[in-house]
């Protein structure tokens, strides 16, 4: 059994109607990393994690989280997960508090750990007098640090995000990174997407850049940009697809 | 086509109108399967309620009672107009999650309001028709001749527009008064409530004992076939209708008048007021109402039971269509301990067949009532936009099944054993007669909430704008509800031919029983949608 938090290996996913979203992708993350995952518009980011949180099946090839398959142990998987979408959905009829002790209950988080941790987080991202009222009049980086504060809650092994960044103000967005730094000094990692090439190339411990589905570069920070950015390795494989 | 505002707007509904434009464009054959299922099913539906027409149609005829046929006609498609926009109008005029998009383009707002009006308007005028079509015929056919026949439904069109601009305004109102309560959905759905049910009761009381004395000599006129006297003065417009069909220019001229000037006040306050309804609207509660309470842990099950009662109750429309069948069996139960129900039970007992057993078939009311609509059916497709985060969470579906189960049960035992209650009371019933009061409606009631939960599973609707869309429109709920109300119905009937009703509604209870376990075992076997 390996020792990979996140394990893809050859991962297809073809939508109704052609489109192969996503075309034998095989990265791996292991405890500790903090993976970023790079890639334009439609390149098969979101698809890719979203079929990692088991929210949406695939065609072919394995994804196993912690060593635990997510098509036969999903359940298992899920426990370890903690997701955030780039467009957090939350339910609008709830308060904050009312939502994270939702997702407390659901991953069995005990009650003295809940509350202790939602504190912190709450203080950390500046939300600990909006918690009580409904999400439904929260703006969008709120909602956005009330699903962070929700996965936290649970301690997860593995944190995937899809864009964390985006409608984060620069306090919030500076305590994610910490946050997300402390997590994997704890073992666990986090395995995100993002557009802002900056913060990926400070941030991250290893990269993959995919597009058109297809994997085009992938290894440890340092090894994948060289002397350079990563933006000039972005633009580089960008410019060298369109010529094939 | 020109591409005019009103053209453009009205196309952006169409596109959504059943999923038309994913059908045409999207790929998805399961997708595509299940749209053309839910055509089949909705023209099905249109058959059988023109056939429904027809019949009552002819059976008035049949007791010499044809003439009333354009005043009956006019008052069911005034009444459906009244309950249909109170309860949803509002959303549909002011809100929606396009609102916002849509007060950003370049569009007068007079526009706007009159697109979604006409939205609003289209399926009650063809409700009308529908139902005016076929017994427009039986009415042509009964010595008035074609030219009335074509005359009633053309006058029929006219009926809808003035309960819609009432319940519309009735129901901006009550949105309005509301908006700024915390648990503001539960008293707009009871106001609403109220005030159709204010409306329609009084008009007909008025009718009843005002005018035409008392209760037995109003039944002796039914009995009696002469409708249109006991029906003359009720409604005024349905009076209109009955005197246009017959050729009168001053009918046509009050009931085309009264349509118009309140369909063009009802455009013209709406706009007015546009932006602060469907601002109030769109806003959630009003802020400096935290609660900053500790929350207690609780086991996954009752944590996504107390979610499942947060999302019911903050839905009007949700709360509304989905509580109505066990509001008016509570209803039923406090008439029962107002009314004096023994000459109605004499009368139904001489119906051939029912004789000794009418007091078992009363175990077919909570039934029949409660299969009216179920929560359970949309509660899958209430999810909408938030399915992903369920998908995403360690929920197992046992859990987030029995959830939505809670919350249809918490609905429909209370309600059950309160009308049990007050039966017993009031009517003397047996043991045998009380169990099965009891036995028989809880175990319809456990089969229809499994059923809408398989069916909303197979049928799911996510892409929703407005809760109309998951609570009114998806096939789930249209398939619930008929089973929900076509079985009571059936295994009374079976009763009543077999002469056996109470061993049919225990063979029926078992049934029943052993249906809803068996799809519960293949609902929780189901993946998520």
């Amino acid at each position: 059994m390996s020792n990979d938090m996140l394990c893809i290996d050859r991962l297809t996913k073809t939508y109704p109607g052609g489109k192969r979203a996503v075309d034998a992708l095989s990265l791996r993350v292991r405890p500790g990393e903090i993976y970023g995952f790079i890639g334009h518009n439609g390149a098969g980011k979101s698809t890719t994690i979203r079929a990692v949180c088991g929210v949406m099946d695939f065609d072919g090839g394995t994804i196993t989280v912690d060593g635990m398959d997510v098509r036969t142990q999903a359940l298992e998987c899920k426990r370890r997960i903690a997701y955030i979408p780039d467009n957090p959905d939350l339910y609008e009829f709830m308060t904050g508090r009312q939502y994270i002790a939702l997702i407390a209950d659901l991953f069995g988080v005990a009650q003295a750990e809940r509350d202790a941790l939602t504190a912190r987080y709450a203080a950390m991202f500046g939300m600990q007098d909006s918690l009580g009222e409904l999400i439904g009049a929260y703006s969008h980086g709120m909602k956005q640090k009330t699903a962070l504060i929700a996965a936290l809650v649970h301690r997860p092994r593995l944190m995937v995000l899809d864009e964390p960044f985006v409608g984060l103000d620069p306090e919030a967005s500076f305590h994610l990174k910490a946050v997300m730094r402390e997590l994997c000094d704890a073992g666990s990692a986090i395995f995100f997407s993002t557009h802002v090439l900056e913060v990926a190339q400070k941030l991250c411990d290893r990269v993959a850049i995919i597009r058109a589905g297809h994997l085009v570069a992938e290894g440890a920070m340092q090894e994948v940009v060289g002397s350079g950015t990563l933006e000039d390795v972005f633009m580089t494989e960008a410019q060298a697809h369109e010529e094939q | 086509m020109r591409n005019s505002e009103l053209g453009l707007l009205l196309r952006i509904q169409a596109y959504r109108f059943c999923g038309v434009n994913a059908l045409r464009h999207g790929h998805d054959k399961r997708q595509r399967r299940r749209a053309m299922g839910a055509l089949c099913l909705g023209l099905g539906l249109a058959a059988m309620a023109a056939g429904y027409s027809a019949m009552f149609a002819l059976m008035l005829a049949e007791i010499g009672a044809a003439d009333a046929i354009p005043q009956i006609l006019a008052m069911a498609a005034a009444a459906i107009a009244l309950v249909v926009v109170m309860t949803k109008g509002p959303e549909l005029i002011f809100g929606g999650q396009d609102v916002a998009s849509l007060r950003a383009m370049p569009v007068r707002t007079g526009t706007i309001v009159l697109s979604r009006m006409i939205g609003v308007l289209l399926p009650l005028l063809g409700t009308a028709l529908l139902m005016g079509v076929p017994a427009a015929i039986v009415y042509a056919m009964n010595g008035e001749g074609a030219a009335a026949g074509v005359r009633l439904v053309l006058a029929l069109c006219f009926v809808p527009a003035v309960p819609a601009a009432l319940a519309l305004l009735a129901g901006t109102v009550i949105a309005r008064l509301t908006l700024r309560m915390r648990h503001r959905s539960i008293v707009a759905a009871a106001l609403s409530i109220v005030l159709v049910l204010a409306v329609l009761g009084g008009t007909f009381a008025m009718g009843f004992a005002a005018e035409r004395g008392t209760l037995t000599e109003s039944m002796m006129l039914v009995l009696l076939g002469r409708f249109t006297q006991l029906l003359a003065g009720l409604y005024p417009p349905a009076d209109w209708v009955a005197a246009a069909a017959k050729g009168s220019a001053a009918a046509w001229l009050w009931l085309a008048g009264t349509a118009f000037a309140a369909l063009l006040a009802t455009l013209v306050l709406a706009t007015l007021g546009f932006a602060r309804i469907s601002d109030g609207l769109s806003a959630g509660t009003a802020r400096g109402r935290s609660d900053i309470r500790r929350i207690r842990a609780v086991s996954p099950l009752r944590s996504l039971y107390r979610k499942e009662r947060m999302r019911y109750l903050s839905s009007t429309i949700y709360l509304m269509n989905t509580s109505v069948g066990w509001l008016m069996l509570l209803m039923a139960a406090g008439a029962l301990c107002f009314v004096d129900v023994k000459p109605y039970l004499s009368l139904l007992s001489a119906v051939p067949g029912v004789g000794g057993q009418l007091l078992w078939l009363l175990a077919l009311v909570p039934a029949v009532l409660g299969g009216m609509a179920c929560p359970t059916a949309c509660s899958i497709s209430m999810e909408g936009k938030q399915m992903e985060l369920m998908r995403a969470l360690p929920v197992r579906m046992r859990h987030w099944l029995g959830a939505k189960m809670l919350l249809h049960l918490t609905l429909a035992v209370p309600s059950i054993l309160v009308f049990a209650l007050i039966a017993v009371l009031r009517l003397g019933l047996s043991a045998g007669q009380t169990a099965m009061l009891v036995l028989y409606p809880l175990s319809a009631s456990l089969m229809n909430g499994v059923c809408g939960l398989v069916l909303n599973l197979h049928f799911p609707r996510f892409d929703w704008t407005q809760d109309t869309q998951a609570v009114k429109q998806g096939m789930s709920v249209l398939l619930a509800m008929l089973i929900g109300m076509l079985v009571p119905i059936g295994v009374g009937a079976l009763g009543i031919w077999l002469g056996t009703v109470p061993v049919v509604l225990g063979v029926a209870c078992a049934v029943q029983l052993a249906a809803a376990a068996g799809l519960w075992g293949l609902a929780t076997r189901m993946r998520m949608p």
